[in-house]
C-alpha cells in the first residue's frame, strides 16, 4: 500500500487500485443542476421484501425523503455488489470489478467469471437497465454515488472490532469499488 | 396512520419494524403512508429479502422484481416529479447525505490498514 495505490496480489499477478484517501480532497462537481426525487430512503437487498406472487414490498423508510434521481438503483446496485457475501472470495470480488472496469453500463461481459460472479453481475445489470436514459450523464450520477456508498462502508470498517472472514472481504472489495470508480470518474466529466 | 411497534412484530416477526416504526413519526411517512399500510396488507409469513431471493434464484427471477421495484413500486407509492435542488451539487448531496466529511485523514489510513492487515490474516 502507498499514498497512492493499493495493491491486491493474487498468485503472480498485483493489481493496483487507486487509494480512496484521495477522495477526501477531490471534488467531482458536476455541470447540470441536480434533480431531487422522492425516495423511500435505504434501498437495500435486506429492505426490498418480496412474496411468492412477484410483488414487491419495501420497509425501512427511516431515511426517506428528497433524493438525486439515481439515488435508489445506485444504493440498490451498491447493496447487490458489496453486502451479499454468499459464495465471494477476494479474488472473485476482484474479477467482478475488472467485468464491471471493462464493460459497458448495461452489457457486461460475464463469460469466464465464476457462476456466483456471474450471478451478482446479472443482477446489478438488472439494476442498471431499469435506469431510465443512462446516457453518459446520467451514469456518471450513478457511478458517482455507487462510489460515495462504496467509500461509505470503507469508513464504516471498525478497527477495534473482530471482524469475521466475510466481513473482511466485503470491506476490501468496498475498497476495490472505490478505487475502480476514482480511476473512472477522474476523466472530465461529461 | 399509526400501528405500535408490537403489533407489527406479532404480525410480521421477520421484518425489522424498529426502523419502521420510526416512519410513522416521519413527517414524508405521514404523507407516504401507503407504503406501511401497504405492508399492512402483505401476507407477511411469505415474505422474502431480496437478498435471499438474489442468493438462491436464477438472475432471470430477480430481474423481473427489480423492474417491478423500479416501474411499478417506487414510481406510483413515490411519483416521478423531479425538482432541482439549487446551489448544491451532486458531490456535496451524496457527501452530505452519507456523513462522508465527518472522518479525519488519520482515522481513515487507521480503517483501511485494519482491512489490509484483515486480509493478510484470512
Amino acid at each position: 500500500m502507498t499514498s497512492r495505490t493499493i495493491e491486491f496480489r493474487f498468485g503472480d499477478h498485483t493489481y493496483a487500485y487507486p487509494h480512496p484517501i484521495q477522495l477526501l480532497t477531490q471534488s467531482f462537481d458536476t455541470q447540470d443542476m441536480v434533480s431531487l426525487m422522492r425516495s423511500p430512503g435505504a434501498l437495500s437487498a435486506e429492505t426490498i421484501l418480496t412474496d411468492r406472487g412477484g410483488n414487491v414490498w419495501l420497509t425501512d423508510f427511516l431515511e426517506a425523503g428528497m433524493a438525486p434521481d439515481v439515488w435508489n438503483y445506485a444504493d440498490l446496485e451498491a447493496s447487490l455488489l458489496l453486502d451479499l457475501t454468499e459464495g465471494t472470495n477476494l479474488h472473485l470480488c476482484h474479477e467482478i470489478e475488472d467485468v464491471l472496469a471493462r464493460g459497458d453500463f448495461t452489457r457486461l461481459d460475464i463469460n469466464g467469471v465464476d457462476p456466483a460472479g456471474r450471478k451478482l453481475l446479472s443482477n446489478v445489470a438488472s439494476v442498471r437497465s431499469a435506469l431510465s436514459k443512462p446516457d453518459s450523464v446520467r451514469q456518471y450520477e450513478y457511478n458517482l454515488a455507487v462510489m460515495f456508498l462504496a467509500f461509505k462502508r470503507v469508513c464504516e470498517f471498525d478497527p477495534s472490532r473482530k471482524h469475521s472472514p466475510a466481513e473482511v472481504i466485503c470491506a476490501a472489495h468496498a475498497l476495490m469499488t472505490t478505487g475502480r470508480l476514482l480511476k473512472l470518474l477522474r476523466l472530465p466529466s461529461p | 396512520m399509526y400501528v405500535e411497534q408490537r403489533r407489527y412484530s406479532e404480525i410480521a416477526p421477520r421484518v425489522p419494524w424498529e426502523t419502521s416504526t420510526t416512519l410513522v413519526k416521519h413527517e414524508f411517512s405521514r404523507r407516504y403512508g401507503l407504503i406501511a399500510y401497504g405492508l399492512i396488507g402483505a401476507r407477511f409469513d411469505d415474505l422474502i429479502p431480496l437478498a435471499e431471493r438474489c442468493a438462491v434464484d436464477p438472475p432471470s427471477s430477480v430481474k423481473p422484481l427489480i423492474d417491478w421495484l423500479f416501474h411499478g413500486n417506487l414510481s406510483h407509492w413515490f411519483g416521478d416529479l423531479a425538482q432541482p435542488a439549487p446551489n448544491r451539487s451532486l458531490d456535496d448531496w451524496y457527501r452530505e447525505r452519507l456523513d462522508l466529511d465527518e472522518l479525519p485523514h488519520e482515522a481513515l489510513h487507521g480503517r483501511i490498514s485494519a482491512i489490509i492487515t484483515g486480509l493478510a490474516a484470512l
